[in-house]
């Protein structure tokens, strides 16, 4: 609850850079309403932002047609925010033991860290991947 | 928006760097930023990054990319006082081995000599 409102358990993007904006916003009321430090907030507004971009640019590859859907629980202590898009999935990058000199291929790196896991789930109706974070909730 | 002002220092060319360096936005900029200093014959390149305000894998990735091209020009591009949540994403991301980074500017520039 922010302001009186009830932040929105899933919202809708488009398949485009600036929804990445957008995304942060909400998240920001998700950890806002769970009463999220700001280290907290910091690591997984980061974790959202990393996941829709992944989801933008290689789930949809900006696709005007294809969508980015967040949604969030409370869960047994724990926080869910699932990242889902249209596209046909991916594997994780193997654990290198050296840096990467590669421009891209960083984001689930990040994402692992930053948060308290996630998952890959391959979604059936409607096609898609969804990629959902997790981030335990201190008492 | 994010905005890089270009100064040097004898050799060195130092960007300085306000804003996000996120996706569509600063990365873009110091990707031109970058490439112009190196088309102008800059092969000492510290990118001060105190008045970086967030950044995203999309600018880590930019960093590395201006790295690699410094270094095929026979150059050495370092950093300039990162904050810690960059540092923790350059340690994350492992490429703290990889980056020279300095906590003063005099130092930085001293490094090149």
């Amino acid at each position: 609850m922010r302001g009186g409102q009830v932040v929105p358990e899933a919202v809708e993007l488009p398949s485009e850079v600036a929804s990445v904006a957008a995304a942060e916003a909400w998240v920001a009321e998700v950890c806002e309403a769970c009463g999220l430090g700001e280290g907290e907030q910091y690591r997984l507004g980061l974790a959202v932002h990393e996941a829709v971009v992944n989801a933008v640019l290689h789930g949809n590859r900006q696709d005007p047609a294809k969508r980015v859907r967040l949604s969030w629980e409370r869960r047994a202590g724990r926080l869910y925010v699932t990242v889902g898009d249209e596209g046909e999935g991916f594997t994780p990058p193997e654990p290198s033991d050296g840096p990467s000199l590669k421009p891209s291929g960083r984001g689930l790196v990040m994402i692992d860290r930053l948060t308290d896991g996630y998952q890959i789930v391959r979604r059936d109706d409607p096609p898609g991947t969804d990629l959902a974070l997790v981030l335990k909730l201190i008492k | 928006m994010a905005k890089i002002d270009t100064r040097y220092d004898g050799e060195v060319t130092i960007l300085d760097i306000t804003g996000r360096l996120t996706i569509g936005d600063g990365d873009v900029v110091l990707r031109e930023n970058v490439r112009r200093a190196l088309s102008d014959g800059s092969k000492n390149i510290v990118l001060n990054l105190e008045q970086v305000t967030s950044v995203d894998s999309s600018g880590i990735g930019e960093m590395v990319a201006s790295y690699t091209a410094t270094s095929q020009q026979g150059g050495k591009l370092k950093l300039l006082k990162p904050s810690m949540k960059t540092r923790d994403l350059l340690t994350i991301t492992r490429l703290i081995t990889i980056f020279e980074v300095f906590d003063t500017e005099a130092e930085a520039v001293e490094s090149y000599s």
